[in-house]
């Protein structure tokens, strides 16, 4: 059922298991930042690297475990958790959030795998007690599991017209290349140490 | 006494509605079996207003028909179309064939109106009669005018009527075809010895009969030949 | 002019021919300028609808406020307009003491809405009065009631949202617009716009939008400045502005294609009845020139040219088209509010109804032209007059040669092509114009050639039959081109008849939902595997039941048959826009297992599936198809699809092609795998609760939300209320517009069998003299106008039955029918009303003394 050729490929996986943003919403999976990165990658010689794609737009914290065990089949090295936006977006309660992260982390660590945990920020509408709960779930569990954070994904791209699509939420192509950019400073040296 | 008129008058009401317009009045005539009878008389005379009241077409203002001892102004529309499939045969100037019916059925329909069982055996003899047994299935449009009006003829004769009635049978022919059609017509009824009403203006065809009258300012005056 | 005063007085001396041409010509006026303006006052009655779901004509949204030189600029663009106001929208969560929950904010402010209406508890109107002194100039909300028991409050109450606390004023139990972003998760709460400021929370970074709406004038058309209103936004904000414009026509995206619909169908049947009319006049223009060809000829013998000829007949045909134009206008005046009195208790309140006068233009043209386009085939004749038939005795020579000349096939494309251009004007689709004027043609051939078998073959009736039948049968031979165009005129009549309600039914079918079908109360999305137990024990012990649980895996399809997909969307060709679109549609699907059909669904190719996946064996799993989208792929039973999943591509075969009845509310799906394949893969379950009462309603979905804080839910009681009462008031349109149609056809049939028995008036005189009974006579023309207003009919009836099913595949997507009881009806109908109006036309030609046959000079 999985193309042979398909599990051949890659010594090195790395698995964003995300959201609309990892899955390129509104973009082309080429230009969405999982495959950018895998490219940026190669440029730098990280050349027996493979980056899976495991976006799914609306996707919210409550599946991550589930999801994450589907990966198994391709046997990742590296996590990046980029869940929780549409959690926060849909006013999903903080505990329950918070929960559903930690369980992923726990089953990916217990796994060998290095996780590195995409911050996230919801707009201050939802009001300051809520937004702020919900930001200190990200840096609360990078602190506790000591795992790396990326603090805040969509770091210079957020709010800016140029680099999002008419929505207002979703980066465009161009945005995805800073997205891309982010968290290759992150992993890039997680990638050197492990060489 | 195979017709007789009786005192008959026939007024139509002007087209203003004001004035009638008198045909005739007071008009008698009597009709003996084997009697051959022409009726002429100039355009407007009252020739076919005579005949369509005979053939009990129309209705006189006042005085009686006789056919054969019946009254036709006691009958109803009804009556009137049974009595003429049997006692009545009409030959019209314009033919009047049933288009779409055959030769012979053109014939034999007036029969097989009234369920005459014998209908074709009669008409059969009939075509043979008139000498157009050959083109019995043919359609009126493949016929010429003459033989055209030899079937009419024969249609009115097939019922064996107590009266022919004829309104100008060779009117529509050429002067050729029309004796032709003549000596046939006078022929045949001669043979079967029917009495015979004539309306024509045509002298030569009203010399064949045994009687000719002229019908002028609303009268039937003997004619001396 | 000598030309007028002949034709006026030919139009004198005939008045039979003249009444029932402006008689026939103006029911089919009156039925299309009927119809017409029934469309515009239904067009216009949905437009209000959708204006008060917009709540404006226009709505320019935007993501942050505009500056004042922003709303200046585009102002300036919008050019006049009548009245204005603003809302603001976002999510934020309410909280009371104990609890928060998310909610939607409606900012409003004075004036809104310009369209439409509030409704606050016990039916009270939430007048401009009241919004000003409640929410505008107080810190008061008015919330949606479900709300209260979600955050355990009352009214009167105060909640807090962002920096501000509000006091509960009221309830809002009814908006015309609908709850903007009701999906069963945020609640909508409406509050003063310059209040919901001092929330702090419209300021950067929050997520928002912001609603310019303006009210146009009436002439204005919304559409056209918004077009211009976005080329000037791209101007000024650049290509990725945030900035959108709505119309009226956009919101309420099903009630558009509902009413994409009625207009398509009101369009084609008010061609029906223009057709039917046509047909008729053609008809009737035929019998009468046939009858006067005579009169033509003897005018040409007199050295008139063939030019002044056709002059002389086209002006009386555009004076009697003129007049019946005139006569059916008024009419329609008239009858048009008789009518909408009539139906006042079927018409839904506010119904205006509208004079089109576009149509009134209409049939003026069609009435003048029309009636010259329809009779240009029969003037044709003409052309080929010899004055010879002068001389000629009989009457019938002239008119049916049998040849096919050129001309006479050139005489009818000025008509064709016309009618082409409205079918298509009409339909608002070349397509489907083309098509209802294809089948038009088709049925007209099909009639023609039917008309001639029956003529044939009961010309082969020999004499032994009984001569009332023979007398009926070879009189249908007697002129076959008259024969065969009341065969094509009755027939057609019997087709267009019973078109109209079979799409009628076929429509109605659909969107009336059957009495006995259960739609579900709520539709429960992002149901997590592991709460899938947990959340059928919480359900079962409320004493409801959780049915139509589906898994539900999100995947793109990459490949078919181990060819990029990609490759398979840019061969399919079309327009760039259309594969763009096509391709992210036919891309991203949601796919699911199960082992068995839904009742709902039907297999209609390949075998089921063959039990669980062994995931060591040879095999592909097995992939099961809806046959629509499999289609749209262009693929067949037997060829591999893979599939991405989250990342991972999973290859099947396909088995099976599927039927789904796409009405019933249930979870279908396109794709379906075999059990045994995608367990693993991570996805969320959808699943349906049924006969849940509205008032447990809210309790139940504020339990669930409690304790499955993830799980979305739909009420689809509530959407579906909606839709039904939006293709409830489009049903009794259509049914009005059926038995319109109806109307005009039987009249037209009538008016043609009525003028048809005149013509044999000779004949039954002849019959007469020759002492044929009443009955013989009455029982031979009953049967020969039933043999053929009885196969004419039955000819028709079935192409309507091929023609609704064509049109019903084309507009309606294939939803269809079949009446039997119309169909039945209609053959019924139109036999029987042959009949009547041979029995009509005949009875006075029986009661009449057959003089006439005695012609001597």
């Amino acid at each position: 059922m999985i193309p042979a050729h398909v599990l051949a490929q890659g010594k090195t996986t790395i698995l964003v298991l995300g959201d609309s943003l990892a899955a390129g919403f509104g973009v082309e999976k080429e230009e969405a930042f999982p495959f950018l990165l895998e490219q940026r990658l190669k440029e730098e010689g990280f050349e027996d690297i493979r980056v899976v794609n495991g976006g799914f737009s609306g996707s919210t914290t409550a599946g991550a475990l589930k999801r994450m065990k589907w990966y198994l089949k391709l046997k990742p090295d590296f996590l990046i958790l980029e869940l929780g936006a549409n959690d926060g977006l849909r006013g999903h309660d903080i505990a329950s959030i918070r929960r559903n992260l930690e369980k992923t982390i726990v089953y990916a660590r217990e796994r060998k795998m290095r996780v590195l945990l995409a911050g996230m920020k919801i707009p201050i509408n939802y009001g300051k007690e809520y937004t702020l709960k919900f930001e200190q779930i990200f840096t609360s569990l990078a602190e506790q599991y000591s795992i790396t954070l990326i603090p805040f994904l969509l770091d210079g791209v957020a709010g800016r017209k140029d680099l999002n699509l008419a929505d207002g939420i979703h980066p465009n192509p161009e945005g995805h290349k800073i997205v891309a950019e982010n968290v290759l400073a992150v992993i890039r040296p997680l990638l050197t140490e492990s060489k | 006494m195979i017709l007789k008129l009786d005192r008959l008058s026939k007024t139509y009401p002007s087209s203003d509605g004001i004035k009638a317009v008198e045909v005739f009045s007071s008009l008698d005539l009597d009709l003996e079996k084997g009697e051959t009878v022409a009726v002429l008389g100039r355009s407007g005379c009252g020739k076919s207003t005579l005949l369509s009241l005979i053939a009990g077409l129309d209705s006189p203002t006042s005085g009686d028909i006789l056919v054969s001892g019946e009254s036709l102004v006691h009958m109803n529309e009804r009556k009137l179309s049974s009595f003429r499939a049997r006692n009545i045969g009409i030959v019209f100037q314009q033919f009047h064939l049933m288009p779409h019916l055959t030769a012979l059925e053109n014939i034999s329909l007036p029969l097989e109106l009234v369920h005459d069982r014998d209908a074709r055996k009669k008409s059969l003899k009939l075509i043979e009669a008139i000498g157009l047994i050959d083109r019995q299935n043919h359609f009126p449009h493949q016929l010429s005018g003459g033989e055209c009006q030899r079937i009419a003829i024969a249609r009115a004769l097939v019922i064996e009527p107590a009266i022919l009635l004829a309104d100008e049978p060779t009117g529509n022919l050429d002067e050729k075809t029309g004796d032709q059609l003549a000596l046939l017509f006078f022929e045949l009824v001669k043979s079967i010895n029917m009495t015979l009403l004539l309306v024509t203006h045509n002298q030569a065809l009203a010399e064949q009969c045994s009687r000719q009258l002229t019908l002028k300012n609303g009268e039937l005056l003997n004619d001396l030949v | 002019m000598i030309w007028f005063k002949l034709a006026y007085k030919e139009i004198r001396n005939n008045p039979r021919f003249s009444l029932f041409f402006i008689f026939n010509l103006s029911l089919g006026l009156v039925g299309f300028i009927a119809l017409n303006s029934f469309q515009a006052s239904i067009h216009n009655h949905m437009s209000k609808r959708s204006k008060s779901i917009l709540t404006a004509d226009l709505d320019i949204r935007s993501t942050y406020e505009l500056t004042v030189e922003d709303i200046a600029y585009l102002e300036n663009e919008i050019g006049q307009f009548s009245a204005k106001t603003r809302r603001i929208n976002f999510l934020s969560m309410a909280a009371s003491k104990n609890n928060s929950r998310l909610v939607q904010i409606l900012a409003v402010d004075e004036g809104y809405p310009l369209y439409g209406e509030i409704r606050l508890d016990k039916g009270q109107l939430a007048d401009q009065a009241l919004l000003k002194n409640q929410l505008l100039d107080k810190p008061h909300v008015w919330v949606q009631p479900e709300i209260l028991p979600a955050l355990d409050m009352k009214k009167n109450q105060e909640l807090n949202i962002g920096k501000k606390s509000f006091l509960i004023s009221s309830t809002v139990m009814e908006t015309s617009s609908g709850f903007a972003f009701n999906n069963g998760f945020a609640y909508s709460i409406f509050m003063g716009l310059e209040q919901a400021r001092e929330t702090g929370l419209i300021t950067t970074g929050s997520r928002r939008s912001h609603h310019y709406y303006y009210k146009l004038p009436e002439s204005a058309d919304a559409n056209e400045i918004s077009n211009r209103l976005k080329n000037a936004i791209s101007e000024r904000f650049g290509k990725n502005a945030y900035l959108s414009v709505r119309t009226h026509d956009q919101a309420g995206r099903s009630m558009t294609r509902f009413l994409g619909y009625m207009n398509d169908y009101l369009g084609l049947v008010s061609l029906v009845a223009l057709f039917l009319a046509g047909v008729g006049t053609a008809y009737l223009f035929r019998s009468y020139l046939a009858g006067n060809l005579k009169d033509l000829a003897i005018l040409m013998l007199l050295g008139t040219q063939k030019r002044s000829t056709y002059f002389f007949l086209i002006i009386q045909l555009t004076v009697l088209g003129a007049i019946a134009a005139l006569i059916s206008i008024l009419l329609s005046f008239l009858f048009l509010p008789i009518l909408t009195g009539l139906m006042s208790d079927f018409l839904p309140k506010d119904f205006d109804t509208i004079f089109s006068w576009e149509s009134v233009i209409l049939a003026l043209s069609m009435g003048t032209l029309g009636s010259i386009l329809f009779c240009l085939p029969i003037l044709s004749r003409i052309h080929h007059l010899k004055p010879l038939i002068v001389f000629n005795e009989s009457q019938q020579s002239t008119t049916g040669s049998g040849r096919v000349r050129p001309l006479t096939l050139f005489s009818y494309i000025p008509l064709l092509s016309t009618f082409w251009l409205l079918s298509v004007w009409q339909s608002n689709s070349w397509l489907i114009g083309s098509i209802f004027f294809a089948s038009l043609l088709g049925s007209f051939a099909v009639l023609g050639l039917i008309g001639w078998l029956l003529i044939v073959l009961t010309n082969r009736i020999g004499p032994d039959v009984h001569l009332v039948f023979r007398l009926a049968f070879r009189n249908l031979n007697r002129n076959m081109t008259a024969v065969i165009s009341s065969f094509l005129a009755i027939g057609l009549g019997a087709l267009l008849i019973n078109l109209v309600p079979q799409i009628d039914y076929g429509l109605q079918k659909e969107i009336k939902r059957p009495e006995n079908v259960n739609l579900p109360s709520l539709f429960l999305f992002d149901i997590q595997p592991d709460q899938v137990d947990p959340l059928k024990k919480f359900v079962a012990e409320k004493n409801f039941e959780l049915a139509d649980l589906s898994p539900w895996v999100a995947a793109r399809l990459t490949h078919i048959n181990g060819e990029e997909y990609s490759k398979f969307e840019a061969a399919r060709g079309g327009t760039r826009e259309q594969q763009r679109r096509g391709y992210s549609r036919r891309r991203t699907q949601n796919l699911s297992y199960r082992s068995e059909l839904y009742s709902s669904e039907q297999l209609v190719a390949g075998k089921p599936f063959s039990g669980v996946y062994n995931p060591g064996g040879e095999s592909l799993p097995e992939i099961s198809l809806d046959d629509g989208f499999a289609e749209s792929l262009r693929t067949k039973i037997g060829d591999t699809l893979t599939f991405d999943i989250q990342g991972i591509p999973i290859q099947g075969k396909i088995v099976n092609l599927r039927e789904i009845k796409w009405q019933t509310t249930r979870p279908n799906f396109f794709v379906l795998f075999q059990p045994g394949v995608l367990e693993d893969a991570p996805g969320t379950f959808l699943a349906t609760i049924y006969q849940v009462e509205s008032q447990e309603k809210v309790d139940l979905q504020n339990s669930i939300i409690r304790n499955f804080s993830n799980i979305s839910m739909v009420d689809v009681t509530m959407a579906v209320n909606r839709i039904l009462d939006i293709t409830g008031q489009i049903s009794w349109s259509i049914q009005v517009m059926a038995f319109s149609a109806i109307f005009v056809g039987l009249i037209v049939v009538y008016s043609i069998a009525r003028y048809n028995s005149q013509d044999r008036k000779k004949e039954i005189n002849l019959l007469k003299v020759l002492g044929a009974g009443f009955n013989d006579i009455r029982l031979f023309i009953i049967l020969e106008f039933f043999l053929f207003g009885f196969t004419a009919a039955l000819t028709g009836s079935l192409l309507s039955l091929a023609a609704a099913w064509t049109l019903s595949f084309l507009i309606f997507d294939s939803i269809w029918a079949i009446s039997w009881g119309i169909l039945f009806s209609t053959i019924a109908a139109v036999t029987l009303l042959t009949l009547i109006a041979a029995y009509l036309g005949t009875r006075n030609v029986l009661k009449q003394k057959p003089l006439s046959l005695l012609q001597t000079v």
